[in-house]
């Protein structure tokens, strides 16, 4: 909320800078968040008067004039080419010296031979919203009402020099939407008293309205009164000034009223032309199915039965608490008005205004809940400024009309001042905290201490409970004022979460071995999990702001293949990524999330084109970092995995993870360049097998024995099952199996590969001889020759 | 995505929307009679020479759409424009066709390599050596050709994780355990319990992508704060990170996906004094010892009273400049006193009465900005290699 300094001042004695006071209010809460000049530093312009004005003798367009600031003081000569100008004008100059907006500067110059003492200024050279001028000056020269002194600083007058204050009010505090709130605080902050406007006591001549109020529950209050014999015409400079800082248009002298009482006591008004509408009844109900209304904004709207409308006996003439229609908008020919002032269901408001797309300074303070004990003020208000502002000599007002519930009764809440001690870690006097309440217009009565029984202001609907009090002291103590202390209890062992840790382990694991972490969007778009064939169980999300957040990822793939192309249209080809995040699926209605890791090699990131074996290296040592033992890598069928470049990995007979090459057609949909290789691990259940503990073994203290062995098998034997047969016949003397070589070539027959090993071996008790070695190397190769026999194989060894 | 079948796709899209022929046009006649044949053909292509034929036989010199085209001329003046659009659309359509099917071919054929040379998958996987030396080459000619960037062959952590790791860290060593939260919250943990009744103006602080019944993602980690109190005792001092989602359009300083640290501690007598001890070791931890901190009053549904953390700013030391909006402070963190509304919704083992506590939120994005002067929130998720590599080298602070 924009807030002109001095409209502030109107209300409350400040005895600060408006920079000074912002960061004051700020530390109680009310935040500023800017401290704006009105203009560009205007200066040096007065309001002086035409009191002669010639042709120039030596130019058409321009006139030299005669003006007085002061009536005892000779006239200066100025020149201009303004039209719109008359003997006995009043008008803003700008003298030598002066500075206009956009910085442009004036001094005494000639024109045409005449010297000139100066400039006359149009709006816009002093960065005035000339919109609602008369149209001859939105062009040329302002001419102002004879009401404004001559000799006078106009700058000041109009407050162009004034500061504005943005503040960013809270949504538990509707009562600072207007500026008598933030004056509040003020108040309360400079312990100064709050001056209130007061209406003057006006005669009340004409008739009331009638008010309908046929749905109570979505207004609880509505008043309206008609005044008639107004005049409407463009506000006064003032006024249409003080809007434009403020933030608001000016439009004419009856909206503009409207708008300056609703800035001023946060009180939304409306105003109808009352000759617009049927008779001089009102009706509050809910919006017929389909009924349709044009707005003051020149939009037509069509209202769902829940919301709420104003009417007249046949048509709606307001969308409740949104925005006025056209249909019964003020214009220059309204000579009699309906002032509404009412309260609207917060909820209501805020959907109707969200339903439509209308959003209004209106909507934007009903929709927060506003105080109905305001009303009749604020319609008070604005009828007496419309009687000094917009008053025709036939003006006069009806009485308030209301309809709905008189206000409940105040909200008292028991109060202990030891309790803010308590919350705080802070002594307090009591007569702080009484203070501090009283200021801010709490009654307090303190006869039974511990205990204090304190009445809450109508205006302030977000305090309800004791500690709603306690902040409210807080805030005006200062937290500046309150010791920094560190927490007395118990000393806690400050742990981490198991998966969380195991979390962060594994991903300094990955990248020990190379691979850059990436994290990529929880939600995907669902086009995606179909290409990847995840999509069938995946959760949809019901409110997407577009189809990229159509659904929760079921899998991490096309989130990892898009860093993939990214990185590939930028030319780097070479990747080693991975990224652990929550996938989801539904399962029989249940959501489920699930903690997955995928990894993505593609292209030469270690400077040989990527294989299967890198992928699987990578998994290998990641499940002996996680100290698992027994997982297989079994071949599998299984999309979007080409099958013989792809393995499943396998404990006992479950699957917790796969990796492989990617199928080429959906490379194609996510234009990406191939081959890339993926591997996938559900950490879940990886995470529940963790074993977790290193158990020292000791280190070998006899020297270990190495046989070769090379074994010419047919090429669907695969390496594990070899090296199991080795190892249950070589028993406890063979310690390790390393494999070194897969042969397939000129050297080896058709149908067959060569796959070498180094046995190693080596005894816990002794140095074993070559004949011990030798013999239990025979028994290894016996076993082998016996097995393949057995399944009617053909392999031998080559030497 | 737009690969060449679907180039082919909108070339027909285009030539079924071309200005309509007359009856009798060699043009209409090959667009009803040839297409079908074309397409029947191109289906039972096998061969790389067969698709040559058949572009020889459509396209070629003497090709039905070359003669058409060569024809052209003979047509009534006014036909010409539209049919030579007519014959150079299908020319295109079907020169597309025959490029996919090129493709189509030449996939086979590796798909069919692919499958004549299955791997056994039970060899060994082996681990490249980290820094990009190729083992089966001499140094020297490595250094003659390094790799492009040593730096892709290096790991690191996404610079997301490093900063959540340093949080976790400063947390633990303040006596604080870590916690994990589901990203699917139901209405209650994410609204109800923290005091954010349906209608509540504020729910406008927190706009969300919903699931159906009352499921949505959760829009910050405080539903983590109700899970841990509703299952443990007091005293508590828990800190819990991850993702949250909004339902925000996209700029430079707004995601619809974020991360959060959500934090809060609860225990007999614990203070607002408290809050600001722990917060402002914590401030002065993660940005540097010489930070000044503030705490300003603001509002939370589940806080009271609530405060904003600021940081003097360290660019300009507190005077004022770009990166602090001319305050001379910078916003780190949301903190507050739990709301007693919150301390009876976690159950009876928590008494407001006797029971006090303070919780603290942050976006782990804005530290990650502010630490590394970041100005895209949105290059988090793009993952380009050239800026998460720049995150690798400097995690020592």
């Amino acid at each position: 909320m924009r807030v002109p300094f001095r409209w502030l001042k109107e209300y409350v004695d400040i005895p600060y800078s408006p920079h000074e006071l912002a960061k004051q209010l700020t530390g109680v809460g009310v935040k500023v968040e800017l401290v704006e000049p009105a203009s560009s530093g205007i200066s040096k312009v007065f309001v002086g008067e035409i009191i002669s004005l010639e042709k120039h003798s030596n130019a058409d367009k321009l006139s030299v004039t005669q003006v007085i600031f002061d009536k005892n003081s000779p006239p200066i000569q100025i020149v201009t080419g303004a039209a719109n100008i008359k003997k006995g004008d009043r008008i803003p100059v700008a003298r030598a010296g002066a500075v206009l907006a956009e910085g442009k500067k004036i001094e005494n110059t000639k024109l045409r031979g005449e010297p000139s003492f100066g400039m006359m200024c149009s709006a816009k050279e002093l960065g005035i919203d000339g919109r609602s001028l008369p149209p001859e000056q939105q062009t040329g020269v302002m001419i102002l009402s004879e009401d404004i002194d001559i000799g006078i600083d106009f700058a000041e007058y109009l407050g162009l020099n004034d500061y504005i204050l943005h503040f960013e009010i809270f949504a538990n505090r509707p009562d600072l939407l207007g500026i008598i709130g933030i004056a509040r605080e003020t108040a309360a902050l400079l312990k100064v008293p709050l001056k209130m406007p007061k209406p003057d006591e006006s005669s009340y001549t004409c008739e009331q309205p009638g008010i309908k109020l046929e749905a109570q529950t979505l207004c609880p209050y509505y008043t309206g009164r008609i005044i008639e014999g107004v005049q409407v015409k463009p506000s006064p400079l003032w006024l249409s000034m003080r809007l434009q800082h403020a933030g608001v248009r000016s439009i004419n002298n009856i909206v503009d009223i409207t708008n300056y009482v609703m800035i001023e006591l946060g009180q939304p008004l409306h105003a109808f032309d009352l000759d617009r509408l049927s008779n001089n009844l009102i009706v509050i109900r809910q919006a017929k199915n389909g009924e349709k209304i044009l707005t003051i904004d020149n939009e037509e709207k069509t209202m769902e039965p829940w919301m709420l409308v104003i009417a007249d006996s046949s048509k709606p003439i307001a969308i409740a608490g949104v925005m006025g229609g056209k249909n019964s908008e003020i214009t220059e020919k309204t000579t009699r008005v309906l002032l509404e002032s009412a309260s609207f269901e917060p909820g209501t408001v805020r959907r109707t205004s969200l339903t439509l797309g209308l959003r209004s300074e209106s909507s934007r303070r009903f929709e927060k809940g506003l105080d109905l004990l305001n009303a009749d003020s604020a319609s008070d208000r604005a009828t007496c400024l419309m009687k000094n502002i917009s008053a025709a000599p036939s003006f006069s007002a009806s009485s308030i009309a209301r309809a709905g519930i008189r206000p409940a009764a105040p909200v008292n809440i028991l109060f202990r001042p030891k309790r803010a001690v308590q919350i705080l870690g802070k002594e307090l006097s009591e007569q702080t905290c009484r203070t501090i309440l009283e200021n801010l217009n709490f009654k307090v009565e303190s006869n039974t201490t511990p205990q204090w029984n304190v009445t809450v202001p109508a205006f302030r609907k977000d305090i309800s409970e004791e500690i709603d009090l306690i902040e409210e002291i807080t805030r005006h103590i200062g937290y500046d004022n309150i010791q920094e202390t560190l927490p007395q209890g118990e000393t806690l062992l400050g742990q981490r979460h198991v998966t969380l840790l195991r979390e962060k382990r594994v991903k300094s694991f990955l990248s020990r071995l190379g691979l850059q972490e990436v994290i990529t969007y929880g939600v995907e778009n669902p086009e995606y999990l179909k290409i990847c064939r995840t999509d069938t169980a995946s959760i949809p999300i019901t409110n997407p702001l577009s189809e990229e957040q159509g659904a929760l990822r079921s899998s991490l793939l096309p989130g990892m293949l898009k860093v993939c192309r990214h990185n590939q249209h930028i030319k780097i080809r070479d990747l080693s990524i991975f990224e652990i995040g929550k996938i989801f699926h539904q399962d029989k209605g249940k959501k489920v999330e699930t903690n997955s890791l995928d990894i993505l090699l593609t292209g030469s990131p270690w400077g040989m084109p990527v294989t299967f074996f890198d992928l699987k290296g990578i998994l290998e040592q990641l499940i002996k970092f996680l100290n698992l033992h027994n997982i297989r890598f079994n071949s599998i069928s299984q999309f979007p995995f080409i099958e013989g470049h792809s393995a499943g990995l396998f404990l006992n007979s479950e699957k917790i993870g796969q990796g492989g090459l990617i199928e080429e057609e959906i490379l194609e949909r996510f234009e990406v360049a191939g081959p890339v290789f993926i591997g996938t691990l559900n950490l879940d259940i990886l995470f529940s097998l963790y074993t977790g503990k290193t158990i020292f073994r000791p280190l070998p203290r006899y020297p270990e024995v190495t046989r070769d062995i090379a074994i010419l098998a047919p090429k669907e034997i695969l390496s594990d099952t070899l090296q199991e047969i080795m190892t249950d016949a070589g028993g406890n003397l063979l310690k390790e199996i390393r494999f070194f070589d897969n042969y397939v070539g000129s050297q080896t027959p058709e149908g067959k590969k060569s796959l070498a090993y180094s046995l190693i071996y080596q005894a816990d008790d002794k140095t074993l001889t070559d004949e011990e070695v030798n013999t239990k190397h025979s028994i290894i190769k016996e076993t082998l020759k016996k097995w393949a026999s057995k399944e009617g194989l053909d392999l031998t060894f080559r030497e | 995505m737009e690969t060449t079948l679907s180039k082919a796709t909108t070339a027909l899209k285009r030539l079924m929307e071309s200005p309509p022929l007359e009856d009798g046009n060699p043009a209409l006649h090959m667009f009803h009679e040839a297409k079908p044949l074309f397409e029947q053909e191109i289906a039972h292509v096998e061969k790389n020479q067969e698709i040559e034929d058949l572009k020889v036989s459509w396209l070629g010199k003497n090709g039905i759409v070359t003669i058409g085209l060569r024809n052209l001329g003979k047509l009534p003046q006014e036909n010409r424009k539209t049919t030579g659009l007519y014959f150079n659309n299908i020319k295109e359509f079907i020169s597309l066709l025959l490029q996919n099917k090129a493709l189509e071919i030449q996939r086979k054929e590796r798909q069919e390599a692919l499958k004549q040379n299955r791997l056994d998958v039970t060899l060994p996987g082996f681990i490249q050596p980290v820094g990009g030396v190729n083992p089966a080459t001499h140094a020297a000619e490595c250094w003659k050709n390094p790799p492009s960037s040593q730096a892709k062959q290096i790991g690191g952590l996404h610079p997301l994780t490093i900063v959540t790791e340093r949080l976790y860290d400063i947390f633990t060593g303040l006596g604080f355990e870590s916690a994990a939260g589901p990203e699917i919250e139901t209405d209650y943990y994410n609204f109800e319990a923290l005091n954010i009744p349906s209608d509540h103006p504020s729910r406008e602080m927190w706009d969300s992508f919903y699931l159906g019944g009352s499921y949505l993602m959760r829009t910050h980690t405080s539903p983590v704060q109700i899970h841990e109190m509703e299952n443990r005792e007091p005293p508590l001092r828990i800190v819990s990170a991850g993702k949250c989602y909004r339902r925000d359009a996209v700029d430079a300083t707004h995601s619809y996906q974020f991360h959060q640290m959500e934090g809060f501690m609860v225990d007999t007598n614990v203070t607002f004094g408290d809050l600001k001890g722990v917060l402002s070791l914590f401030a002065r931890q993660f940005f540097g010892a010489a930070r000044k901190v503030r705490f300003r009053p603001s509002y939370f549904p589940f806080t009271e009273p609530s405060a904003e953390v600021d940081i003097d700013c360290f660019a300009c030391n507190g005077s004022g400049c770009r990166l602090c909006g001319n305050s001379g402070w910078i916003e780190i963190l949301g903190a507050g006193m739990i709301h007693p509304f919150v301390l009876r919704k976690a159950g009876s083992h928590f008494d407001p009465e006797k029971h006090t506590g303070f919780a603290f939120g942050m976006g782990i994005e804005r530290l990650a900005m502010l630490s590394y002067g970041i100005n895209d929130i949105r290059l988090f998720f793009e993952n380009d290699l050239r800026f998460l590599e720049q995150f690798k080298y400097n995690e020592v602070e």
